[in-house]
């Protein structure tokens, strides 16, 4: 996957792109997390909007970037995923623990 | 009554254990299927099973080698898809206790929600497993073929 990412006013938003999937969750983890080691910005957005796959991999990706993220003191949300992420999610109950967002326009 | 089935169509493919082949495999059941046109959500769930099975023939059954993956993807009569995904691996000693929900030996990379999702996005999931002889998937899954709707 690429992982595109923006830092403006204390948000740090990652948005990956392409489908996600063992092949590629554990590097693409890596990326991210160290993108927010090394920007610890206050505030950090995953915004899949440009993601139209995951299987069970995607699970443990966004679950370590939610430690890494409030290991910091920071606060992590998730916007824009799309209907087949969003089922794998719901399966997994992490809409229960993870704030999900819709229609963030940035 | 018990619906029967009738094969109308088939593919096998092998291929080696790399990870590579996960979006290999989706890729080339999403086209087979085409064929019985399938809605978005439907392919997605497929696709989704798919990429369940063949990782977990991959970091599981495979662990520490590679070994080949055998893919059957069948359309049957009536309108429903089925795929068998067949490792000879390492086996699963307990096949019910594999199937909780995040049960897992995978460690933090893994959640433990496969089998849970294969179950829940297709219709019917069938494990066969023996230790140190290898698994098999069997999951199935009836369409809502557009020319009935
Ligand atoms: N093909 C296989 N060969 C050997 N063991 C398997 C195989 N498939 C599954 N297992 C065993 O069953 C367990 C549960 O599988 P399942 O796919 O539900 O979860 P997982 O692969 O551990 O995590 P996730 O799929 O969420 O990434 C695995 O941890 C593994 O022990
Ligand atoms: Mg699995």
């Amino acid at each position: 996957m690429k992982i595109n990412y923006t830092l403006t006013g204390g948000i740090l938003i990652l948005k990956p792109e392409g489908e996600l999937d063992h092949h590629c969750a554990m590097e693409d983890l890596g990326r991210m997390k160290e993108l927010v080691d090394v920007m610890l910005p206050p505030n950090v957005l995953l915004d899949l909007r440009d993601m139209p796959f995951t299987d069970s991999s995607g699970i443990a990706v966004l679950m370590g970037l939610y430690r890494t993220v409030t290991g910091f003191g920071s606060r992590f949300a998730v916007a824009n995923t799309r209907p087949q992420p969003m089922k794998v999610f719901k399966a997994a109950g992490l809409d229960r623990i993870l704030s999900f967002k819709e229609e963030v326009h940035i | 009554m018990a619906v029967k089935y009738t094969e109308v169509n088939r593919f096998t493919v092998k291929f080696p254990s790399k990870s590579a082949n996960e979006g290999f495999a989706r890729a080339a059941v999403a086209a087979f299927i085409a064929q019985l046109d399938p809605t978005l959500d439907e392919l997605g769930d497929v696709r989704t099973a798919v990429s369940e099975a063949v990782t977990n023939a991959i970091v599981h059954g495979y662990k520490d080698a590679i070994g080949d993956i055998t893919m059957t993807v069948k359309l049957l009569e009536p309108d429903t898809v089925e795929i068998v995904v067949a490792d000879r691996g390492c086996g699963i000693p307990d096949i019910s206790r594999a199937r909780e929900p995040l049960f897992t030996t995978g460690g933090a990379e893994r959640s433990g929600m496969g089998f849970t999702i294969m179950e829940s996005f297709m219709d019917s999931l069938r494990i066969r497993s023996a230790p140190g002889k290898g698994t098999s998937v069997t999951m199935r899954k009836r369409l809502n073929t557009r020319r009935y709707r």
